[in-house]
């Protein structure tokens, strides 16, 4: 059978990198670690503001940075003229997914080209602009991209369904997860938690018996009741990074969890972190603005008591 | 002729044949009949040892119109011919033998330098090597006489009393006929230029099997030949089975009252092509190796009926290809079971109600004829370079009822071993045929897990798709695509279902097929198969899949595969409606030029599917 670890593929490296930092706000940063081995290609992008070279993308925010890139504004007419002539096609998707909510406008154009097809390149530079656009309505024309043939495709079609979210998103990450793709399916796992769909928990579950480790922090992000006391079982059998994600994710939870959930996934995530516990625990006490119970469970597992010598 | 006399030790009784019977034979016969020398050497020891006469048994002169056989038949009806031995032997390395009871109990062994394959004949073992003869008596290994002699055996006849060993000169022409007493006396010996096959014994009287075309009886004590009868077609042994006397080549025709009239009780197996040709009876002219060859390997089995009408005993013949047995019937060859083995068989005997078969391991399995179950087995109990077995008296048979014939099949399809494959691709060929709807379960089962030898898994596929019968596995089997969470990590095979069910016409299949038509797990060979499947069986509730793959492919460049598929799903398109698609994307930039070029304009493929539209 599967085993827990059996992941460990770059997909395996993203999602924990992705959550290695503060929580389920991070889900979405799966995109920049997603590797896409065509882009649209030097292009000619139609924006008034060009991001400056070495800027985060609006699909890839850095972890590092704090603030949201500055908005770019659009020109909707031009970029719709680029997007109907086959030569500027890709310049007029890349300034879409520059763009980012800025297009939404030109999200219906851009799901047109798609239901009609497009070559792969193409295909995955509309998918990426849809993604950035982050509109639920983009969600069923990238669906079926999901099961494309070229895995670059499927990979970016998780990465931007997770982004546009919605029930169709959610239907197709869930096939996703089912693939023989491993990567896709670490993709969908992720993308599974940033859509929101915790109708997906029971997969998830089983995902994770399958060693589709990105499953834990997805769960984490969308478990109630007993599927978070079954995931709280579990933690003992991963590795210690997605047992840190999966505190982070159900940490991060909006509402909160209540607070005997989280003191407790606090006490099973302590034994995994180790040496660096008092570093990590602190930075998730100082970050963390819940309850005081489970602030106190954070800095007991920041400030364990000495051992007393007999 | 070269007349090689030896000591005359005794006189001749020629056989006195009427003028009717000198004038039956032709020319040609009577030419090869007088090359035929006769010596008789009684007591005849190393070689030269004992008398011998000369005579005229064999010359042109002696002919005969089948009056003298028929005579000879009436003679002999009554004559009780003793049943041989129930043994198998085996031959391992260049000096050992090594014996078992077919009824069981502890194997005998014996050592002697081996020049050639030894024979089994009544109930004698008969071997040669370091020019010398030997006779072992075959249920014991018990050494019963040995003499000075060259040449293989070519066979052997034994009536209880009287070992009769024809075997092939050092030369490699022409026949030596040597008839031995137990106690290993020479009794007679004849030579001639002409070859003499397996020879057989009843009562005092050899019957020689002569240049492939004629029987001669001859009289033992008398010491001459008594009739003579060409019975038509090749003839190149005589032999003994269930109290009968046979003459064969490629069938065995009866000794009977039948015999001389020309009504012969002649038993022939049905004329069918099977991998490797094998054989029921090599000829009788011919000297085995004495290591089996494929000829041992590849083998058919057959007991001919000892009385009544002409038959093969149980209806049922059975055919060795390698590790694979197969049952056939006797009527028409029609595959009734198979049995698939742990090794190769090298050897066998029918007997009445089944099949003894010896395989290189030394185990001789006994398989029923009726069902093909295993009724038993007998241990050498060392692995052997050749077997031989003799099963007359012998018959042990399985209660046990018959398993599918598709669940026997399937089981020889998973055997890994290469040299299957051409019995493996002819149990494939049989399977499609099969009326038993889950023989097309038992195909997808195979083709799933991936049980078939992987130089065979394309026949497996290839047969699956011509199956005619049991669409509603296939459609079951497509209703159970790849699932990583279910633990289906092999998804069905979509390209020979699709195929299938489309020369079926089942539309059923057609949102199934939709299905794994978008799916990545599906090969692109597989894909193309499906679409072809859909130009056909798709409906309207397909549409939507349609358009979607068509988009989402129409600019694939290069995969020949899924640049067929796309045309197929025009097609599609094209019939259920949707022309105005195909029609647009032949303009579109972004079609690639190999699916465009696929595309005429009324969006249809160059290409039809196997089974026509």
């Amino acid at each position: 059978m599967h085993g827990p670890r059996e992941q460990k593929g770059p997909s395996t490296k993203r999602a924990r990198t992705v959550f290695a930092a503060a929580g389920l706000a991070l889900l979405a940063t799966a995109a920049a670690a997603f590797a896409q081995p065509k882009g649209p290609g030097p292009a000619q992008v139609a924006t008034t503001a060009p991001a400056p070279s070495g800027a985060p993308t609006a699909a890839a925010p850095s972890t590092k940075s704090s603030k949201p890139a500055a908005p770019v504004k659009l020109d909707v007419s031009a970029v719709s003229a680029q997007l109907a002539a086959p030569g500027t096609t890709a310049a007029g998707l890349a300034g879409v997914k520059e763009a980012g909510k800025a297009a939404k406008a030109l999200a219906p154009r851009v799901e047109e080209m798609l239901v009609r097809g497009l070559p792969p390149d193409l295909a995955i530079a509309a998918i990426d602009a849809l993604g950035a656009i982050g509109s639920a309505g983009s969600s069923a024309a990238i669906a079926p991209y999901v099961r494309h043939r070229r895995a670059e495709v499927r990979g970016a079609a998780a990465l931007a369904l997770a982004r546009t979210r919605g029930p169709e998103a959610a239907t197709a990450l869930r096939v996703g997860l089912r693939s023989s793709d491993a990567a896709l399916r670490a993709l969908s796992a992720t993308g599974l938690g940033a859509a929101g769909d915790e109708d997906s928990v029971p997969d998830l579950a089983k995902a994770l018996d399958r060693g589709v480790v990105e499953a834990a922090p997805s769960i984490g992000a969308l478990c109630v009741g007993a599927q978070c006391d079954d995931l709280l079982a579990r933690l003992d059998k991963v590795a210690p990074d997605t047992a840190r994600a999966v505190l982070e994710a159900m940490l991060a939870r909006k509402p909160a969890l209540p607070d005997d959930v989280l003191a407790r996934a606090v006490s099973k995530v302590n034994p995994a972190v180790g040496t660096s516990a008092k570093t990590y625990f602190s930075s998730l006490a100082k970050a963390f603005k819940g309850s005081k119970k489970v602030q106190r469970a954070l800095d007991a597992a920041a400030h364990p008591p000495r051992e007393t010598k007999p | 002729m070269s007349a090689r006399l030896r000591r005359t030790q005794g006189a001749i009784t020629l056989a006195v044949f009427g003028a009717a019977a000198r004038s039956a034979l032709g020319a040609a016969a009577r030419s090869a009949l007088g090359l035929v020398v006769i010596a008789v050497a009684a007591g005849l020891g190393a070689g030269c040892g004992g008398g011998q006469s000369q005579g005229a048994a064999f010359d042109g002169a002696q002919l005969d119109d089948g009056a003298a056989m028929a005579a000879l038949q009436k003679q002999l009806a009554g004559a009780r011919i003793p049943r041989g031995a129930d043994v198998a032997v085996g031959v391992f390395g260049e000096r050992s033998l090594v014996g078992v009871k077919l009824e069981g109990g502890d194997p005998w062994t014996f050592e002697h330098p081996l020049a050639c394959r030894p024979v089994v004949a009544g109930g004698v073992v008969v071997g040669v090597g370091a020019n010398e003869m030997f006779g072992l008596d075959a249920l014991t290994g018990k050494l019963l006489w040995s003499r000075k002699a060259g040449g293989c055996p070519r066979g052997a006849g034994d009536d209880g009393k009287i070992t009769l060993v024809s075997t092939r000169p050092i030369n490699g022409s022409g026949g030596i006929v040597v008839a031995i007493d137990r106690d290993g006396q020479v009794v007679r010996q004849i030579e001639d230029q002409a070859d003499i096959g397996v020879p057989a014994m009843i009562d005092g009287f050899l019957f020689l099997p002569w240049n492939a075309k004629y029987i001669s009886a001859y009289d033992l004590a008398l010491g001459d030949e008594v009739a003579r009868v060409q019975p038509g077609g090749r003839v190149t042994r005589a032999f003994t089975t269930g109290g009968a006397l046979f003459f064969g080549d490629a069938g065995a025709t009866r000794f009977d009252e039948r015999f001389a009239s020309g009504g012969r009780t002649t038993i022939a197996l049905p004329s069918r092509e099977l991998p490797d040709h094998p054989a029921w009876m090599d000829s009788g002219n011919e000297v085995p190796t004495t290591a089996a060859q494929l000829s041992d390997r590849v083998r058919l089995y057959a007991r001919p009926a000892a009385s009544g009408p002409a038959a093969v005993s149980g209806g049922r013949y059975a055919a060795t290809h390698g590790r694979v047995a197969m049952g056939l019937s006797a009527a028409d060859g029609a595959l009734a079971w198979v049995h698939a083995h742990d090794a190769p068989f090298l050897g066998g005997a029918a007997y009445e109600g089944g099949f003894a078969l010896c395989d290189v391991e030394g185990r001789v399995t006994f398989l029923d004829a009726r069902s093909g179950a295993v009724a038993g087995s007998a241990l050498l109990g060392i692995p052997v370079d050749a077997c031989l077995v003799q099963a007359d008296a012998f018959t042990r048979t399985a209660a046990d009822p018959p398993r599918p014939l598709r669940d026997e099949i399937a089981g020889a399809i998973r055997l890994q071993q290469g040299d299957a494959a051409p019995i493996q691709r002819f149990l494939l060929g049989e399977i499609v045929t099969l009326a038993d709807e889950e023989a097309t379960e038992t195909l997808i089962q195979l083709v799933v897990e991936g049980a078939a030898p992987p130089d065979l898994a394309p026949d497996v596929r290839a047969a699956l798709a011509a199956r005619r019968k049991g669409a509603s596995f296939m459609i079951a089997a497509l209703q159970k695509p790849h699932d990583f969470l279910d633990d289906v990590l092999r998804g069905p095979p979509v390209g020979p279902l699709a195929e299938a069910l489309a020369a079926i016409g089942d539309k059923r299949a057609a949102p199934l097929l939709a299905e794994h038509l978008a799916s990545p797990e599906t090969s692109s060979v597989d894909v193309e198969r499906a679409a072809a499947a859909l130009r056909v069986l798709a409906g309207p509730a397909e549409l939507p899949a349609l358009r979607a793959f068509f988009a989402a492919y129409r600019s694939e460049p290069s995969d020949t595969a899924i640049v067929l598929a796309v045309a197929h799903v025009a097609g599609a398109l094209v019939r259920l409606g949707a022309a105005d698609v195909v029609t647009s994307a032949v303009k579109d930039p972004f079609t690639s030029s190999a699916v465009r070029a696929k595309l005429d304009p009324a969006g249809l493929t160059t290409k039809p599917p196997p089974w026509g539209w």
